[in-house]
């Protein structure tokens, strides 16, 4: 049984023809439905260029604040050593409850100086300015000598 | 009459397709290798199309977008199949997406569309079979969508079992028992038991 179906005649022909033009119309049509309007946005000459750099220097910024911070914190953290070695030595075996309630919460408070506290008391310049005299007056041999000490109560927790 | 097969020309080609495909995917051969392409599946391609569409004027654009797609995605062919039942895939997906969108613009299910096409077929100038081919299509219209692929490739096409296997990708065995089934049906409506 046939299909009934038939073709024009020659419809093959030229079928290659109509397929290339039809191609080189689609491909025109898709190229013209592309918006040749620009979003009109600009960005300053060699600006991907240099952003690069502005990261780098930020982050070289921030590690630079960082390395600040911890030697704020040092900076304190020796001090109250230093102004508690006399208290402490004078003291021997002293128990708490000898301990002045007021020299426990200056103490205490200088306990709670962290790095946010810190911030907030001073503008980076003032810090930066005051770090630097800070730095400047720590002997090197405080440094070591706390370092000392933290590491022996380190060990002293060791099994 | 069997409409044109896919031709021998086209099927022993598993040393020349490799080759064709060489050319298809060198931006200096492309468009003279697709030329050959055109040519050698244009035939098969276009009466798989026509099955499913009926019309000549809608087989036409199918047959074309198929080889625009074909010319599009050629280079992600991976070579798991073979050239032909991949082209055939994107044929049979065109046609099914075109009678889709057909059917959503008429605002017909695509049964109903699928009633009014063959019932058109009467007035169509590139269909000269009488009232009983009509009802032959009408028969495979009424089969499941399946059966109907099946039925056409192996008795409109001519297309061995293992060919349509390759293309729909289904076991040899599966596509006797629907074709089994479909022939049964056809028969059952046609009177001809």
């Amino acid at each position: 049984m046939r299909s009934g179906f038939r073709l024009p005649d020659d419809y093959f022909d030229d079928f290659q023809q109509r397929l290339d033009k039809r191609m080189d119309e689609d491909k025109r049509s898709s190229q013209n439905n592309e918006l040749n309007v620009t979003s009109g946005y600009k960005v300053p000459t060699d600006y991907f260029d240099k952003l690069h750099i502005d990261i780098d220097e930020k982050s070289s910024f921030n590690t630079k604040k960082q390395w600040l911070a911890m030697a704020a914190i040092l900076v304190v953290m020796l001090s109250v050593g230093i102004l508690t070695r006399p208290f402490s030595s004078e003291t021997g075996n002293m128990k708490i409850s000898d301990i002045e309630e007021e020299q426990l919460e200056q103490y205490i408070k200088y306990q709670y100086m962290n790095e946010e506290v810190l911030k907030s008391y001073a503008k980076e310049q003032d810090m930066q300015f005051e770090l630097n005299k800070a730095l400047r007056t720590i002997d090197k041999k405080e440094i070591l000598t706390y370092f000392d000490d933290q590491l022996n109560d380190l060990y002293a927790y060791e099994d | 009459m069997k409409c044109n097969h896919l031709s021998k020309q086209a099927l022993n080609i598993d040393d020349d397709e490799r080759l064709l495909l060489k050319r298809l995917r060198s931006e200096s051969e492309k468009k003279r290798a697709f030329h050959q392409l055109v040519d050698l599946y244009k035939e098969p391609l276009y009466w798989h199309i026509r099955h499913m569409v009926k019309h000549h004027d809608d087989a036409d654009d199918v047959l074309q977008n198929t080889f625009i797609k074909v010319f599009r995605y050629i280079d992600d062919f991976k070579g798991n199949s073979k050239l032909y039942s991949w082209m055939y895939r994107i044929a049979t997906n065109e046609s099914k997406t075109f009678l889709t969108r057909k059917a959503k613009r008429s605002k017909l299910s695509s049964r109903e569309l699928q009633e009014r096409l063959t019932e058109s077929l009467k007035s169509d100038p590139y269909f000269e079979g009488g009232a009983i081919e009509q009802q032959l299509h009408k028969a495979v219209d009424d089969l499941p969508e399946k059966q109907q692929l099946v039925f056409r490739m192996r008795y409109f096409q001519d297309l061995k079992f293992k060919e349509i296997s390759e293309i729909l990708e289904v076991s040899v065995t599966s596509l006797k028992t629907n074709y089994h089934h479909a022939q049964k049906k056809v028969k059952k409506q046609l009177g001809v038991d």
